[in-house]
């Protein structure tokens, strides 16, 4: 695996009024940590960032960050997202050693279609999309790669199938990776009856005793309204 | 259609949809996403409405997910009522969705396909959506 050049800046504004006085300006705030260090907190340009990342592969990417005259390799451990615009907000770098193993989350990507598929017209359903591995971190697979196209329905590719030279996988090995379904058979139910009355679709309420004791007194009020009502009527007569 | 089994209290305040959905922004569970990108109450029957559209669309292929789901009541007064006299009766039930959250999501299926059956989904709601997919950090 590559190690991606990138270029930061420690960030002397914190929290976030800083965090956001960075992405004002174009950067990606971040912080860096790990290797028992003090944290440090870091920016980085976001267009650099971006076009750096482009030509890397799959998760886990590892970089050899500049900060304040020091040099890191750092993995990015955690990405933070904006909901809408899939903008990066915020970056984790955890220091590592390139000697050392670590344990990271690798994708697993499912290769070709199984006949339960394309013959059976089942579903392929992928159950789990990253297995847990330990590692050094220049062994870090880019995705790990399992063939299902043999697969047919009712079976399914489990953690122990996956074959990965280098690395310790943690993922319990029964897990199921993927797995064809036979196919769902859609059933149009002729139209139900609409209940006519709201009262016949309401949920139950946790406390019943107390609803009882609502529409009691609910009750009451209105046959009292009701009289008063009565006694104006028979005021304008 | 979907409402709660069984509730604490039958009526609720309005509130207020303030901000971005923070939770339940990414694609979770399938391949393919439908991503709400206005704040809205979402009813049960258009929330059917979708799924219906969806299932019918994707045929016997795939599998989806509801990642929304109508909890809050929404009450109204009968018409020709005075005002006063409390509040109304629970009428329908909604999902309170903010900009930014998966409502649906689909796997084993193709992408033409998976975004067909989303845009006929979408129809059915009232705001406007847009089709997401997984996110993986790099050029990938």
């Amino acid at each position: 695996m590559a190690v991606i050049s990138l270029n930061g800046a420690r960030r002397e504004s914190l929290g976030k009024g800083g965090a956001r006085k960075a992405r004002r300006a174009g950067h990606i705030p971040g912080v860096l940590y790990g290797h028992g260090e003090e944290p440090i907190p870091v920016s980085v340009g976001a267009r650099e960032f971006d076009l750096a990342l482009r030509p890397h592969k799959g998760g886990n990417p590892i970089v050899s960050l500049t900060v304040a005259g020091g040099e890191y390799t750092a993995l990015i451990r955690a990405v933070q997202y904006d909901p809408l615009t899939h903008n990066i907000l915020h970056l984790d770098f955890q220091h590592i050693s390139l000697t050392e193993t670590i344990e990271v989350r690798v994708n697993v990507h499912l290769v070709g279609l199984p006949v339960g598929v394309k013959d059976g017209g089942g579903i392929l359903e992928h159950i789990l999309r990253e297995v847990e591995v330990k590692c050094l971190p220049t062994a870090i697979p880019a995705s790990i790669d399992i063939d299902v196209s043999a697969l047919n329905i009712g079976d399914s590719v489990h953690v122990r199938d996956l074959k990965v030279p280098d690395v310790t996988i943690l993922t319990e090995l029964e897990s199921t990776v993927a797995t064809v379904v036979p196919p769902t058979v859609m059933e149009e139910k002729p139209v139900a009856e609409v209940p006519t009355e709201a009262a016949a679709e309401e949920p139950e309420v946790i406390a019943k005793g107390k609803k009882e004791e609502e529409e009691a007194a609910e009750g009451g009020e209105k046959e009292k309204e009701k009289e008063k009502e009565k006694e104006r009527d028979k005021g304008k007569k | 259609m979907l409402m709660p089994k069984r509730v604490k209290y039958r009526k609720q305040q309005r509130g207020r949809m303030r901000g971005k959905a923070h939770r339940g922004s990414s694609v979770a569970f399938g391949e393919w996403g439908l991503q709400a990108v206005e704040p809205a109450w979402v009813t049960n029957r258009q929330l059917e409405a979708a799924r219906v559209a969806i299932t019918r669309s994707i045929k016997r292929g795939g599998k989806m997910w509801i990642r929304v789901f109508p909890d809050k009541s929404v009450t109204k007064k009968p018409a020709e009522t005075r005002m006063g006299k409390g509040k109304g009766a629970p009428e329908f039930w909604v999902a309170v969705i903010k900009p930014g959250r998966v409502m649906f999501e689909l796997e084993g299926i193709s992408r033409p396909l998976a975004k067909e059956a989303m845009k006929l989904g979408a129809s059915k709601l009232p705001i406007r959506t847009r089709f997401v997919e997984r996110h993986e950090l790099g050029g990938e």
